[in-house]
């Protein structure tokens, strides 16, 4: 019901609706960022632009219900521009360059990382970018399967499957039975 | 399933802390990005669509210089917004493009006119835009009909190193110059059905998918939007045509090069008229030189109205405006909520439309851009009030001698007011010192 208010005063332009939005899902959404992308920092990059961007078109926003999840799919889709641009300007491979990254430190972030969160986006990195979606999805954003295959333009078995591996390959990382 | 409830638990483990300073100075960007939205993308406020008013030097021209200026509000529109993420990188490719082609089949039913034509459309990142009118046909040619017809042969140049827009109508051996003062000339790329132009449109708008389909053999992935802002559709602008109403765009896209295929716009107004656009035939790396962008204008040609020039809307030209105003009457106009500003001026001039025949090119320009000067203070204040910057205008009261009176006044992003005084003199002033001052206007 609150979300419902919150769009329909951002329509109107509020500046309370808008610092509600951003104190309220600034959390949950850098939190998916840096799983999905391995790093602090291009989570926070990723982030401030869906943020940006929907502070852009809040006025006219066409949104009936699901605040939160559009937010999500806009972090998404954000993570995937980011992938799609440096599988375009670099050489190196993926994991590498969220490595990279996620090594590096700005002066001033936006969050800082608990060990376990470190531990596990690193451990993310590891994964195929649509089993790392699907896992993240569906544990961090709570969505259901149906809504993730809609997302991945994929069937549900196919997000079950993908689901099911990233978990066992997730928890081997994480328990050491892979190797680095 | 023991695994997956285990990785649920390390994810509520996993927490990030906030670093409070920095949160506020992204939130502080994120409120100037969200103010600098509404403040230049006032509601429902679009280009008004010039090219087809002033095609008939009959049509009112005091109508004409409002629709004209009115194409300097919302200049400034490209965010780019949305969620479309193949959207952005049709855009990106588009982008990467020097020169391409392609055909712009154009139906217009109004009342009882309608008038459908093909233009041929060949772009250059570095030299414009030319169309050329390549084929026409109407079922009727009542003097309304007149301001749509589309003569073959007709052409039309925007070119941005002039910052100018050049169409030549060699049937009638006319000739129509815009130079564009201080006003970017990114929107008037959607007259032309650019792609590029409509692509970052589109981006500001939710779009859905229409899945893939085949176009000629060639694969494509569809995209459309129904917002009835949606301003690409560049028709629905000309104010007697009404608001769009029902909109529906869409692009078909190259699954393999990301490239438009197709691009369908089908835009119905308030008023009941009916736009369909097809473009269609995209020739993608044509070859193009400067030459291609070159208008032939023979030296028997005239233009109908003189060189135009457009300039923003702005506390300068408004400025400007109320002087030539005060200038000619005597006094400032009594309202600039609507035309009857211009109507004013023109009845206190001994205005005659009717004379602009006789008149030397030189004079007509010089005429053509007094109307686009004095209308400038009505514009400037339609884009205030539709901006909501708490605009208020006292011409009635007010005089050019009144030094100290507020004159015209609006509210500012940072909450103060600026203040015209009525001798034309700009301040910014508290709304505590905007009470003060409003207290002493005569009532």
């Amino acid at each position: 019901m609150e979300d419902k208010l919150l769009i329909w005063r951002l329509r109107r332009g509020s500046r309370d609706a808008l610092r509600r939005t951003y104190d309220k899902y600034h959390g949950d959404l850098l939190k998916i960022a840096v799983v999905l992308t391995g790093g602090m920092n291009p989570a926070e990059d990723v982030v401030q632009d869906v943020f940006t961007r929907f502070a852009q078109s809040c006025g006219h926003l066409k949104l009936s219900g699901n605040l939160r999840n559009y937010l999500i799919t806009s972090t998404l889709n954000g993570v995937r521009n980011l992938r799609r641009y440096r599988s375009r300007h670099e050489t190196q491979s993926l994991p590498e360059a969220d490595g990279l990254t996620s090594a590096e430190r700005r002066p001033e972030q936006w969050a800082v990382m608990s060990e376990q969160l470190e531990r596990l986006a690193a451990a993310m990195a590891r994964l195929p970018d649509e089993q790392r979606e699907v896992i993240t999805l569906r544990i961090e954003a709570d969505m259901t399967l149906r809504s993730i295959a809609q997302l991945q333009k994929t069937s549900i078995g196919t997000v079950q499957g993908r689901y099911r591996y990233g978990i066992e390959k997730l928890r081997s990382l994480l328990n050491g039975e892979i190797q680095e | 399933m023991k695994s997956a409830e285990d990785m649920k638990q390390r994810f509520r483990q996993s927490t990030l802390s906030v670093n409070q300073d920095r949160h506020e100075a992204i939130f502080a960007e994120i409120l100037r990005v969200q103010e600098q939205s509404q403040e230049t993308k006032p509601a429902g406020v679009r280009p008004m669509n010039w090219r087809r008013i002033m095609r008939s030097p009959s049509t009112k021209l005091g109508v004409a210089a409002a629709v004209l200026i009115a194409c300097g509000i919302g200049l400034s529109l490209w965010q780019t917004t949305g969620s479309g993420i193949a959207l952005a990188d049709v855009l990106t490719r588009i982008e990467q493009v020097t020169g391409y082609a392609y055909q712009v089949s154009s139906t217009l039913t109004w009342q009882r006119i309608t008038s459908k034509w093909t233009s041929t459309v060949l772009v250059s990142k570095e030299d414009g835009i030319k169309m050329t009118v390549t084929a026409s046909d109407y079922s009727n040619t009542t003097q309304k009909a007149l301001l749509y017809r589309h003569a073959v042969g007709d052409e039309s140049f925007l070119l941005p190193r002039a910052n100018s827009l050049i169409e030549v109508h060699h049937g009638e051996k006319t000739y129509m110059r815009h130079i564009y003062d201080g006003v970017k000339l990114d929107y008037y790329k959607e007259q032309y059905n650019d792609p590029h132009a409509i692509v970052k449109e589109m981006l500001n708008y939710k779009h859905t998918s229409l899945g893939h389909s085949v176009i000629d053999g060639v694969t494509v992935e569809g995209f459309q939007i129904t917002d009835a802002a949606y301003g690409g559709a560049f028709f629905v602008q000309a104010d007697h045509l009404g608001d769009p109403d029902k909109v529906d765009v869409k692009l078909w896209v190259d699954v393999n090069t990301f490239l438009p295929v197709r691009l369908e716009e089908d835009v119905v107004t308030k008023e009941g008229a009916r736009l369909r656009d097809v473009s269609y035939d995209f020739r993608w790396n044509v070859i193009v030189t400067p030459d291609d962008f070159k208008p032939n204008i023979p030296e028997d040609y005239r233009p109908p109205v003189g060189d135009i020039i457009h300039r923003p809307f702005d506390e300068e030209n408004a400025i400007k405006g109320l002087k030539l105003f005060d200038d000619a009457v005597g006094r400032y106009p009594a309202s600039i909520e609507d035309r009857t500003l211009v109507e004013e001026w023109m009845k206190h001039t001994g205005y005659d439309p009717n004379s602009y025949k006789e008149l030397s090119d030189e004079e007509r320009s010089m005429r053509t851009n007094e109307l686009i000067s004095i209308s400038a203070p009505a514009l400037f204040y339609m884009s205030l009030v539709q901006s909501k910057a708490d605009p208020a205008y006292c011409g009635q009261t007010v005089g050019p001698k009144d030094a100290d009176k507020v004159l015209l006044r609006w509210k500012l992003n940072d909450g103060q007011y600026r203040v015209i005084f009525g001798d034309l003199h700009a301040e910014t002033v508290s709304p505590e010192k905007l009470a003060e001052l409003e207290k002493a206007l005569p009532k």
